[in-house]
């Protein structure tokens, strides 16, 4: 189960971390920096969910015969 | 100003026959009214989801956060993605558990997992003491709602009452049903409204996000970046309340409940993958807020709830108005229903049947939960007409409470020795802590949000009492969180080999 949660949980670390780099007002297109960056952040989370799914051992994926 | 009233009215009463007639043929038995027979996959999974979530918070309490605070508005953005990346991981365990135990609620979780009625009552009496208040929430959300579209010649109060004794009765009626369709017309309502407005107004003011941004900029230097207009929301209160709110979403009674609705945990990990995308409509909210923020400028305290509204209204023809409003109507009444329901079922299950009358049957659980279900809603509609106060931060407080039950919830998925004992010290140091820091108003304290200070105290004592009384989950107990590949019908020996091959 290492390799699913740590893709899945990297948007959340980067996320988090970033706040205290990524502080700022500047405008970038339409957003402040700060809300640039959150919403890079949640915009790739569903990309790291579906490679964690994928990463999944065999009987979570597999389960429920859906 | 009659054209707004008679739209929100409109939809208010669409939801309302929806509510009844989601009850369709069922015959209701104690799971299908709580958890409408776990059947509930793709739409019905995802709008109950968004529809618990998305809330009167959403709609009027990000636009009022961002007018008010300015920066820190964008921990709203953040939090509920950093929520699905948990409940990726957290709740497949959990609702294959409940599904294998036939659980209803999540003190229910309590009862079973660690063996003991009185930790289960106590985590229902936590769960009734922070949902009350998250309930109280949606319906002061309504009311500001329908007074505002009608300027005023609807009393909010008014409002609540038709609304909410209503919604008490179509609950009463269907159960997690009536949250589910309801919830349908809501998140196509509400998705339009957000569109409409989020788009509309910010364009007209400003031209473009980028000229309303610098619009701001000019205006308030620096306020959209922390720590804000307040000057007290820094770095580390937003990464601790990404934190604390992150872990804490799907630990509401009716959130969690709402989990053993689903038909597979794959439906809840798709559900998970996609959700979200639906915190980009935030965004616009935000841009409401920030539009409200200097075209409609002076508003304080309570006030800022109203900044969407006023600005709707003065820059939106009536019809915009209602159907915001009827959007906006409905994003409370569902979260409404889905609070009342899962308080009641608590008080139901955990307190009238484990403590008080362990003889009880499904049947008398559900006559007294249906009870309870108009007893709460009167007590909620009593604490929202006596004392109206700031959307958020009642938020805040009510998120702080049910966040408590995270450790306890985690460990027990891994850790076989996490004992009744332990996680009763951990809730109650949790939750005393978090009620003092609050009330004496402590939040933030040392710079970070309080309940995350109250989590972490909640956290080593949970570890420390089970090292010092440990607890003995079986083999058979933790193999219940395991996959299995025909669902219910695997050998009991091949759960248990799943078993030692889980972390």
């Amino acid at each position: 189960m290492l390799k699913p949660v740590a893709a899945g949980f990297l948007p959340y670390v980067a996320m988090v971390a970033g706040v205290p780099f990524f502080n700022s007002s500047a405008n970038i297109g339409g957003l402040p920096l700060l809300g640039l960056w959150i919403l890079i952040w949640v915009v790739a989370t569903p990309l790291f969910l579906l490679a964690a799914y994928r990463l999944l051992p065999r009987a979570e994926r597999e389960e429920g015969g859906q | 100003m009659t054209v707004p009233l008679i739209i929100t009215a409109v939809i208010v009463a669409a939801a309302i026959v929806i509510g009844f007639a989601s009850r369709g043929r069922t015959r209701m038995d104690l799971e299908q009214w709580t958890v409408a027979g776990r059947r509930y996959g793709g739409l019905l999974l995802w709008v109950l989801g968004a529809g618990e979530i998305y809330t009167t918070f959403t709609f009027l309490g990000a636009a009022g956060y961002g007018y008010a605070k300015g920066g820190p508005v964008f921990y709203i953005l953040g939090y509920g993605a950093l929520a699905y990346i948990i409940s990726f991981f957290l709740l497949p365990p959990l609702w294959r558990y409940a599904k294998r135990h036939g659980l209803f609620t999540q003190a229910d979780y309590f009862t079973s997992r660690f063996g003991s009625r009185w930790l289960g009552a106590l985590a229902a009496v936590i769960g009734v003491i922070f949902v009350v208040p998250y309930g109280t929430l949606q319906l002061e959300g309504l009311g500001d709602i329908v007074t505002t579209v009608t300027n005023g010649k609807v009393s909010s109060a008014a409002a609540m009452v038709v609304a909410f004794g209503l919604a008490a009765l179509f609950v009463f009626a269907s159960g997690l049903r009536s949250a589910a369709w309801t919830s349908v017309l809501k998140d196509a309502l509400l998705i339009i409204a957000v569109l409409i407005i989020g788009i509309g107004l910010p364009l007209k003011y400003f031209g473009s996000y980028a000229g309303l941004i610098s619009a701001v900029n000019h205006a308030h230097p620096h306020d959209l970046a922390l720590p804000g207009s307040s000057g007290v929301l820094g770095v580390p209160w937003m990464i601790s309340t990404l934190l604390l709110t992150s872990m804490g979403f799907y630990m509401y009674p009716q959130a969690f409940m709402a989990t053993y609705s689903a038909r597979s945990a794959k439906a809840i990990r798709r559900n998970a993958t996609f959700l979200p995308f639906y915190q980009i409509l935030l965004l616009l909210m935000f841009y409401v807020g920030f539009t409200a923020l200097l075209v409609v400028p002076g508003l304080k305290g309570p006030g800022t709830n109203f900044a969407l509204l006023d600005l709707v209204k003065k820059g939106e023809p009536p019809w915009i108005t209602g159907l915001v409003g009827g959007a906006g109507a409905l994003a409370a009444i569902v979260p409404g229903a889905a609070i009342v329901l899962a308080a009641a079922t608590l008080v139901g299950r955990n307190i009238y049947r484990d403590v008080i009358r362990p003889q009880a049957g499904d049947v008398a659980v559900l006559r007294v939960s249906r009870g309870f279900v108009l007893v709460v809603m009167a007590a909620s509609l009593y604490i929202a007409i006596a004392s109206p106060s700031l959307i958020v931060n009642l938020l805040l407080t009510a998120y702080d409470g049910v966040t408590q039950f995270f450790p306890a919830i985690a460990l027990s998925l891994i850790w076989r020795r996490t004992s009744k004992t332990g996680v009763a010290a951990g809730l109650i140091v949790g939750v005393g802590l978090v009620l003092y820091l609050v009330i004496s108003g402590h939040d933030p304290i040392w710079g970070l949000n309080a309940g995350l200070v109250a989590l972490a105290a909640n956290a080593i004592v949970t570890v420390a009492g089970s090292l010092l009384v440990p607890g003995r989950a079986s083999r058979e107990v933790m193999a219940a969180y395991a996959p299995s590949t025909a669902e219910g019908a695997i050998p009991r020996t091949a759960v248990i080999e799943e078993d030692t091959a889980a972390p």
